[in-house]
């Protein structure tokens, strides 16, 4: 009876210990097998599973194919492989999804590096995620990248990028073509971190805020 | 005061004074019986714990082991949560269409390396609905998380979700059946099933 009592407080404890599971609703047997490759390489290599879980989860609750749920979360887990590569070497699981939605929406996996190289570990997903809902509202997916990464390179914080989808949203809604609105409302967030307040952070790449066409991509990193 | 300092007469008083008193043989006898039976029970009992302790002690050293990690890992829990917590300040704005940005996170520096969760309003006007679900990439897509509640005077359905920073899918679910966009958000079709979905961009 008291190893009875043991072994519930055992469980009990194990219970309590462990992480929350990623996979908040049970898939079906069928599909789960289907997709058990994919998510066992995907651990593997490391990857978070809860997006994938989701884009599964999603499927199913769109009624689409199995082979169709199995092909989006191969896609998905190749997505983020990439884009943790462009991301190297230590890119945060947020960093992850966010980079394999930029590619999704078909930004260069160099337009990742970029942002890489100017945005430390844990602060690289916010500018790709506005590239990404910038690329949604009709912005050609290349200017989105040229306009984002300038503004990155200049020094515009999380806040400051958000604030910019924010005006062109306004603009779009106001009539305004999204490239249009994208374009003008660049002009005004780098004059705004070219101001005396910013200087110091514009000082760290002044030539890259130039209003040469790629300016802001202007700095490969050296192999 | 030493011996040799006392008067020679006071001496054999003195003598007498630092004399033990006399007691009882059968009272020491039975104050000595008693301190032994006692020392003879505390030591068995020390050894009958001991060998409980030789026979239970994996479990209960395995039991400690669990239940240590497992106030670590909910302490170590709510550290994170109560940082990424902290890491906000809560403004409540509010947006004047649809979907209602009822708080926005705002970090001084702009910095997203911790994940924030920002309370976000959703709302759907629907006449005829019995129950709407919101459901997202933020809930794992599923309809029994978060169900709206209905403004009783109106057709308006809402719930305010916290959702972390950053980009999300979403869609209403309508009479657990009818998949609904939402009006007042950016809207794109999924390229892996061909559906619509909202968008939304936390901050």
């Amino acid at each position: 009876m008291r190893r009875m009592r043991v072994a519930v407080l055992l469980a009990l404890a194990l219970g309590a210990a462990q992480p929350a599971s990623s996979q908040a609703v049970k898939l079906d047997s069928a599909l789960a097998a289907a997709l058990a490759p994919t998510l066992d390489a995907a651990r593997t290599d490391g990857l978070p599973d809860a997006p994938l879980f989701a884009k599964a989860q999603e499927g199913v609750l769109k009624r689409a194919p199995r082979e169709r749920i199995v092909g989006a979360v191969a896609a998905l887990a190749d997505r983020m492989r990439a884009a943790r590569g462009e991301l190297a070497p230590n890119a945060t699981d947020h960093e992850i999804i966010a980079g394999a939605e930029a590619l999704a929406v078909g930004v260069s996996g160099q337009v990742l590096r970029t942002v890489r190289l100017y945005r430390p570990r844990g602060t690289a997903a916010m500018p790709l995620e506005v590239i990404a809902h910038l690329a949604w509202r009709g912005v050609r997916p290349d200017q989105a990248a040229d306009a984002i990464t300038r503004a990155v390179v200049g020094g515009a914080t999380a806040a400051q990028l958000v604030a910019l989808d924010a005006s062109v949203r306004q603009d779009v809604e106001s009539g305004v073509a999204p490239p249009a609105a994208l374009a003008t409302r660049t002009r005004g967030l780098t004059l705004q971190l070219q101001a005396p307040a910013n200087r110091s952070a514009a000082d760290a790449a002044p030539q890259s805020m130039s209003s040469s066409p790629g300016a802001g991509r202007a700095r490969p990193r050296k192999p | 005061m030493q011996n040799d300092e006392i008067d020679s007469s006071l001496q054999p008083w003195v003598d007498r004074l630092r004399e033990l008193p006399e007691s009882d043989p059968r009272a020491v006898k039975r104050v000595l019986a008693r301190v032994r039976q006692y020392d003879g029970l505390h030591n068995a009992r020390r050894r009958a714990l001991r060998r409980y302790f030789a026979r239970q002690g994996g479990w209960w050293a395995a039991a400690a082991v669990v239940v240590v990690g497992a106030g670590i890992t909910l302490f170590a829990r709510g550290a994170v949560l109560s940082r990424a917590r902290e890491s906000a300040t809560l403004i409540p704005t509010v947006d004047s269409v649809g979907t209602q940005l009822v708080t926005q996170a705002v970090d001084a520096a702009g910095d997203d390396s911790v994940e924030r969760l920002v309370a976000r309003k959703f709302t759907i006007e629907s006449l005829n609905a019995r129950q709407v679900s919101l459901v997202g990439d933020f809930n794992q897509w599923n309809p029994q998380r978060h169900r709206l509640h209905r403004d009783g005077k109106t057709a308006t359905w809402y719930i305010t979700v916290e959702l972390p920073a950053g980009l999300h899918k979403y869609a209403f679910i309508v009479n657990d059946s009818v998949w609904t966009t939402d009006p007042s958000a950016l809207r794109t079709v999924d390229r892996d099933f061909g559906v619509t979905s909202s968008l939304v961009l936390v901050q």
